[in-house]
């Protein structure tokens, strides 16, 4: 069973990545989201995206621990849109 | 007469509008002249009182969220006499520890949620030290006292420190209030990181000219579009990938750009086609590209965008000089291809503590850019290529060099070779091949271990795992041949992630 919002992320990191990752070798992965090869241009796009489809911001301040992994940020969109 | 120091500059624009804001981070906070120059005197007595004494070095470790206080902390750290670090967050910290320990500095003054490496300094955030005395400390500091030293990658391997004098520094301040630059504008408006010498322009910017700095605890290409539009900013700075990303998104036909009128380009070579496309995006703006780098400062080449001209980088600005020369550093008539060597208009920086490495960068008064160019009959700068062993990667130089040692660090690590591969947005970004002493560490591994090593802007996007590496004779890795590889990699299968 896929979380819906877990295979939309990864879809939009996917795109953020131009296709360099797929989306399942996201989803399947609890590597930091820089060890999995997501770039800082990548992370940019991804922010402006969740922020865009989410209204979720994803800087705001502290260590950004939800950029640890995979299942950190979905949970940290989670939490912030349910 | 203008200021022949950083503090002086300070000073006498805080005389003249105290109350104007100078630095703003939207959202999270801003400061006015005024208070910039009291903060500074009063964490300078901080400083003083717990021992820095002139020509001391401090590191300043900032994330872009905590501009006022990184801008507060500077000047403070001259005033007191010592010399400024800056230090940019991003940077890992193993890269944080070499560059405070190759200059000794005595302290380390850190921006919120940063902890300073372990190592025999004290650190503090810039809160602790005030609250003490107030007013002038009082400590003399000439122009030709060094100001600051900035760490930037260099052709062999670990980063070189470009110290610059408080002269360099404040060479072409603009003090009178009628001839202020930017003077079309109110807002400044750049995302360059603390520790870069375009950050480190933009901040000489919001001391001496007319709009206040204004930047973002963290840059998106959307932040940036909103930006422009709620707060109708007249002047903008990027670094081409920037640039690319924003058109790209397309954000130019959802908002409002027509305040902006001066686009300045940065940090890297602003491709044509880009400059084109951004003189659609923004109609009312003056396309501006700047190439200079941090060793030669203030020496630059402005250009304004002219479609005659496309891949013109520019003349010299404010009274500095280029030339292009041959291996041995002989000048070329126009047309030639060779090497880039720039003229500062002042006194030169130099590399701190690397006597070799600057007798090799650094000729009477001249900088080499590492870049191969021509000049047109017109003396318009044109760039070919850079030299090898450092890629320019979105704003960043990166040493391959460094990169490869880093890697040399993995014990499965055998053999590695970097190199920099075309990128649409960023120009170029970085490359791994390395070949393994044994099987079972993935591309994904190998940089979990290089994020302690390196910043992200010098982890290669792309890690291919071969079994050996293209040799010469004379057992060189072949870079041509190495490309080769990427490429045939990018159109087959997926590599070692």
């Amino acid at each position: 069973m896929t979380d819906p919002l877990a295979s939309r992320i990864a879809g939009m990191i996917s795109v953020a990545c131009d296709g360099r990752l797929t989306a399942d070798e996201i989803v399947g992965s609890d590597a930091s989201l820089s060890a999995l090869g997501v770039t800082s241009l990548a992370l940019l796009r991804l922010i402006d995206a969740v922020e865009d489809e989410f209204d979720v911001a994803l800087d705001l301040g502290g260590g950004a621990a939800y950029l640890d992994s995979f299942p950190l940020l979905v949970g940290y969109v989670s939490e912030r849109t349910s | 007469m203008s200021p022949g120091t950083v503090p002086q500059m300070l000073a006498l624009r805080a005389g003249q509008d105290p109350e104007r804001e100078a630095v703003i981070v939207e959202g999270v906070a801003s400061m006015t002249f005024g208070e910039w120059d009291r903060r500074s005197d009063a964490v300078a007595h901080g400083l003083l009182d717990r021992g820095v004494r002139r020509g001391d070095r401090i590191g300043l470790l900032f994330g872009s969220r905590d501009w006022v206080d990184f801008a507060v902390a500077y000047c403070a750290v001259q005033k007191a006499g010592a010399v400024a670090v800056p230090l940019s967050d991003r940077l890992a910290p193993a890269e944080v520890r070499h560059m405070l320990e190759h200059c000794s500095a005595s302290a380390l003054l850190c921006g919120r949620d940063l902890t300073p490496p372990e190592g025999d300094r004290w650190g503090a955030a810039v809160a602790d030290l005030e609250g003490g005395t107030a007013g002038p400390p009082g400590v003399r500091v000439e122009p030709a006292d060094l100001a600051q030293i900035l760490y930037t990658s260099g052709t062999t391997g670990l980063p070189k420190g470009v110290g610059a004098s408080h002269a360099n520094l404040a060479f072409g301040c603009e003090t009178r209030p009628n001839r202020r630059r930017f003077g079309h504008s109110r807002h400044l408006l750049h995302a360059f990181p603390i520790g870069t010498n375009a950050g480190q322009t933009m901040l000489m910017n919001a001391l001496d000219a007319r709009p206040a700095m204004l930047t973002l605890g963290r840059f998106t290409p959307g932040r940036l579009a909103r930006l422009i539009e709620s707060r109708q900013v007249g002047t903008v700075f990027v670094v081409p990938a920037m640039a690319i990303e924003f058109l790209n998104a397309g954000l130019h036909e959802r908002h409002d750009m027509s305040s902006v009128l001066l686009l300045g380009s940065a940090a890297s070579a602003l491709p044509p086609a880009v400059a084109a496309r951004l003189a659609d995006a923004f109609p009312n703006a003056t396309i501006a590209n700047y190439y200079t780098s941090t060793e030669a400062a203030p020496a630059q080449t402005i250009m304004i965008f002219d479609p005659s001209r496309p891949g013109a980088l520019g003349r010299p600005a404010f009274g500095g000089a280029l030339r292009i020369t041959d291996a041995h550093g002989d000048p070329l008539p126009p047309g030639e291809t060779g090497e880039v060597w720039m003229r500062s208009p002042t006194t030169t920086r130099f590399y701190y503590r690397d006597e070799q490495a600057g007798a090799e960068a650094f000729r009477g008064g001249w900088v080499r850019m590492g870049d191969i160019g021509r000049l047109d009959a017109e003396g318009y700068l044109h760039l070919v290529d850079r030299e090898s062993d450092v890629v320019k990667s979105g704003a960043f130089k990166v040493s391959t060099l460094q990169v490869e040692a880093a890697l040399h660090e993995h014990e499965a690590v055998a053999e590695a070779a970097v190199l920099g591969v075309p990128h649409p947005v960023l120009g170029s970004v970085l490359a791994a091949a390395v070949v393994l002493r044994s099987t079972g560490t993935s591309g994904g591994d190998l940089r979990a271990f290089l994020m302690d090593r390196l910043a992200g802007h010098e982890l290669p996007e792309r890690v291919l795992v071969v079994d050996t590496l293209p040799r010469n004779q004379s057992g060189k890795v072949v870079k041509r041949e190495l490309r080769g590889l990427f490429e045939a990699a990018a159109t087959g299968q997926t590599e070692g992630t």
